[in-house]
């Protein structure tokens, strides 16, 4: 059936795309919470700016979007991090 | 039933409360101490309690009609008792008809058990595909309205929420980043009553009184396979029974697909950020009998295969790196989505669905929208004022 195709050339696809970018060597440990903040804030909604809130707000905001979002516990503290330094 | 959800809540409230009843007592020492010192400002830096949330109004515009509608003013609560516990409850009101409606969107505990894993009990957004769960609130969908038979209208089949627990994290491999969220909850209700034929052999979610031998289960698994997070793709299932134990319909189950795809990032030369979400669902329900709505003495009986499809996709440019300041706040829309039916339902068509939007953003969750949408017979201006707060 040629939906069955669709989702195995699909999952070649994402397998190959895995692959490829493990090969690239800027993991999310080597990233500052700016870049984290930059690249994961935007994916669902606008990203706000640090000024946006106070350093109590962000803690349970930062909670917030790690559930939300399913962000690694990295990527949270280092965002949490640059958001309560930010301004 | 209402009484067990309230029990439910509370029985989530207590396991919260036991904790902060000790840290109560263990904070009056604290706070005694903290007098004598003259510190008094960290006693309310420890207290973390955050009301967010949006507010929408709508309005629309058609050749035989022109109304405001839809006002809804949605708050959340945020609560963090402890490092390791959030609980968040949203509360949707809204006007219908003039009767002001009150649903509880979600309440439910987050406990962060370990770097990989959070677990969330009560009632939460459905992990299936990505419009319930991360588009949904007004400040964030880029039209004023839903896309057709993804959403909550009349068409719309997937689940919404669910009531139980939800078992979720991410994680990385390499450059590349993975996420799941998989639960177990109570079974949808399959909706029989003949009063609305085109929703005969469709589901209701998130309900606590449905009875069943099992539980439903599903989950979502998201890859984000590019170093700098810009593209995801998700996978979704679910599955359960959906009739009651008590009734004709135990034994009809329910299976449901999702895929999902996201990307967004800034591109230097369009000068500006593209946005392209698409979601495609699939419901396949066990096929079972239902009163027939066309015979009024209510005893014959018809069936089909119930099986239906929707699907969105949406591309949205905004140009983020333009000099003028008017341009950088705009951004373009345009989704394309459609419902194809099961063949013998009644009352059923396929649809598809084009909207053409217009947004300008005051600031990161405050928007101005305007859109075209058309469907067979059916087209209309939208225009929508969304406040988060
Ligand atoms: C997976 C999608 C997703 C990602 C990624 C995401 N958010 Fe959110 N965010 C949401 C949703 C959905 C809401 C709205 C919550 C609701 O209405 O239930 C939200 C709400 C918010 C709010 C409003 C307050 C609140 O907590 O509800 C803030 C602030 C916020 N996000 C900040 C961030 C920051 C900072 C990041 C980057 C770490 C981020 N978001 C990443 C989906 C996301």
């Amino acid at each position: 059936m040629k939906r069955n195709i669709l989702i195995i050339v699909f999952a070649i696809i994402i397998t190959m795309g895995l692959v490829f970018a493990s090969c690239v060597s800027s993991k999310v440990t080597d990233k500052s919470g700016s870049q984290l903040w930059a690249q994961n804030c935007m994916r669902c909604h606008n990203s706000p700016p640090s000024s946006a809130f106070t350093n109590t707000q962000w803690n349970i905001i930062s909670s917030h979007m790690r559930q939300r979002a399913m962000l690694t516990e990295t990527e949270s503290k280092k965002i949490l991090e640059f958001l309560q330094t930010g301004d | 039933m209402k009484p067990k959800l309230i029990i439910i809540l509370f029985a989530i409230g207590g396991l919260i409360n036991s904790p902060q009843i000790y840290a109560q007592q263990y904070n009056q020492e604290l706070i005694d101490s903290l007098i004598k010192n003259s510190t008094q400002t960290q006693v309310a830096k420890a207290s973390k309690f955050l009301i967010s949330g949006f507010t929408t109004f709508n309005g629309k515009f058609s050749n035989n009609q022109s109304t405001f509608s839809d006002v809804g003013f949605t708050p959340i609560l945020l609560w963090k008792p402890h490092e390791k516990i959030l609980v968040e409850v949203e509360m949707e009101t809204a006007i219908m008809g003039n009767a002001t409606n009150i649903e509880l969107g979600y309440a439910d505990a987050s406990f962060f058990v370990n770097k990989y894993l959070t677990i969330r009990a009560g009632k939460f957004l459905a992990p299936f595909g990505i419009f319930q769960d991360r588009l949904h609130p007004s400040w964030i969908n880029k039209l004023p309205t839903v896309p057709l038979a993804n959403g909550e209208d009349e068409l719309a089949f997937g689940p919404v929420s669910e009531i139980g627990f939800d078992f979720r994290g991410g994680a990385q491999i390499g450059a590349s980043k993975i996420n799941y969220s998989f639960f177990v909850s109570n079974n949808a209700a399959l909706i029989t009553d003949p009063a609305i034929p085109s929703k005969q052999g469709t589901l209701s979610y998130g309900n606590v009184d449905v009875q069943s031998k099992k539980l439903s289960y599903g989950g979502r698994v998201g890859l984000l396979p590019i170093e700098n997070s810009s593209l995801e793709i998700g996978f979704s299932y679910r599955y359960g029974n959906v009739g009651d134990t008590s009734y004709n319909y135990k034994s009809v189950k329910a299976a449901m697909y999702a895929v999902d795809f996201s990307y967004i990032n800034p591109i230097d030369i369009i000068k500006g950020t593209l946005d392209i979400k698409a979601q495609w669902n699939k419901a396949n329900i066990d096929n079972a009998s239902y009163l027939d709505p066309g015979d009024p003495t209510g005893s014959t009986w018809y069936t089909f295969d119930n099986k239906r499809t929707s699907f969105f996709s949406q591309a949205a440019y905004r140009p983020t790196m333009s000099q003028s300041k008017f341009l950088k706040k705009t951004e373009l829309v345009f989704r394309y989505a459609g419902f194809n039916p099961p063949t013998g339902a009644k009352d059923l068509q396929e649809i598809r669905q084009y909207t053409y939007g217009i947004n300008y953003w005051f600031n990161w969750r405050t928007a101005f929208k305007a859109a075209y949408q058309s469907e067979k017979n059916n087209n209309a201006i939208f225009i929508q004022i969304a406040v988060g707060f």
